[in-house]
């Protein structure tokens, strides 16, 4: 799963599924979640990236696809500096993801958590998305992507 | 019940070619005895990094806290222990990239200067935390600097060991 947001006039979002194909359903023993964020030092300007991949065998290839995926956002494709910036940050396992940003270009608000169930982490993520969004932004903000690796819902 | 916080703070990278800067804060939790109502739990802890898109030139800054009473408060110091960096350039970029409760929290990198790697890792026990640390920063050491990593500094939150 990947999503960006860009810096400038036309935000774009592109969503991958990247679900490891374990025999098409995830599986116990499946286990293995990462994220890969592209963070500039000004979100506002440099846009952001991010992708995730859950249900994968091991640490290597959930690290390996979450870069690929941040790498291949819209804006990341366009935007070579906010490529090179896409750097695998947290490895998970039978934990959930959540990811929310403020949609409008040009602004701050981003947040990203793991946690124990989908709820909290799309919870803790918006928080984190609203502390981040500046003035009048925080009701902006909106759960982007989430899901689960392993066994958690 | 008696609570008394004690800090921990350092820096490394005293070195000016040694292009690293580390904070932590652990605040020690001290219970005292006595039939009291049970202490309310002082388990959150976080994690901010500073990772530019160049390590090896402009440096790397962390900060971690565990035992706090809430995740805003372990939010904070953390923060504030990843801008104590001495590496002014790379202050801007310390961000909070996980929260956790009675996890344990490690971080190694390549000791030496101008080298890219470094690793972090959040775990159930301290070992597995160092061990996936580890593994990272040898992930990002480049070649033949693999076995220069090591774990720079870990501690538990809560009831984490």
């Amino acid at each position: 799963m990947h999503s960006s947001r860009s810096g400038r006039a036309n935000w774009a979002v592109a969503v991958l599924l990247a679900f490891a194909t374990c025999g098409g359903a995830m599986s116990l023993g499946h286990a293995a979640g990462a994220l890969a964020v592209a963070l500039p030092p000004d979100v506002a300007k440099g846009g952001f990236s991010y992708g995730y991949s859950n249900g994968n065998d091991n640490a290597d290839t959930a690290d390996a696809k979450a870069l690929s995926a941040c790498r291949t956002t819209k804006d990341a494709q366009n935007d070579s500096k906010l490529r090179n910036l896409c750097k695998v940050i947290l490895d998970y396992s039978d934990k959930c993801i959540a990811v929310s940003m403020d949609p409008a270009p040009g602004t701050p608000g981003v947040g990203w958590a793991i946690a124990d169930d989908k709820r909290s982490a799309e919870h803790n993520a918006l928080k984190k998305c609203e502390e981040t969004a500046g003035p009048g932004r925080a009701a902006a903000c909106v759960v982007d992507h989430s899901g689960c690796d392993g066994h958690e819902r | 019940m008696q609570l008394r916080g004690r800090f921990h703070s350092w820096s490394h990278g005293q070195l000016p070619s040694r292009r690293i800067a580390v904070g932590m804060a652990i605040l020690t939790v001290t219970l005292g005895l006595g039939p009291a109502s049970p202490p309310a739990a002082r388990a959150d802890g976080a994690i901010a990094i500073a990772l530019p898109p160049d390590v090896v030139k402009q440096g790397f800054a962390y900060g971690y806290s565990t035992d706090y009473a809430d995740s805003d408060k372990a939010d904070a110091e953390a923060l504030k222990k990843c801008r104590e960096t001495t590496i002014a350039g790379i202050r801007s970029l310390c961000t909070i990239i996980q929260d956790f409760k009675n996890q344990c929290v490690a971080v190694a990198m390549d000791p030496q200067a101008g080298t890219p790697g470094v690793g972090w890792a959040v775990a159930a026990d301290l070992h597995a935390a160092e061990a996936q640390a580890l593994s990272k920063c040898e992930q990002t050491a480049g070649p033949g600097r693999r076995a220069a990593c090591e774990v720079d500094h870990s501690s538990c939150d809560g009831n984490g060991k």
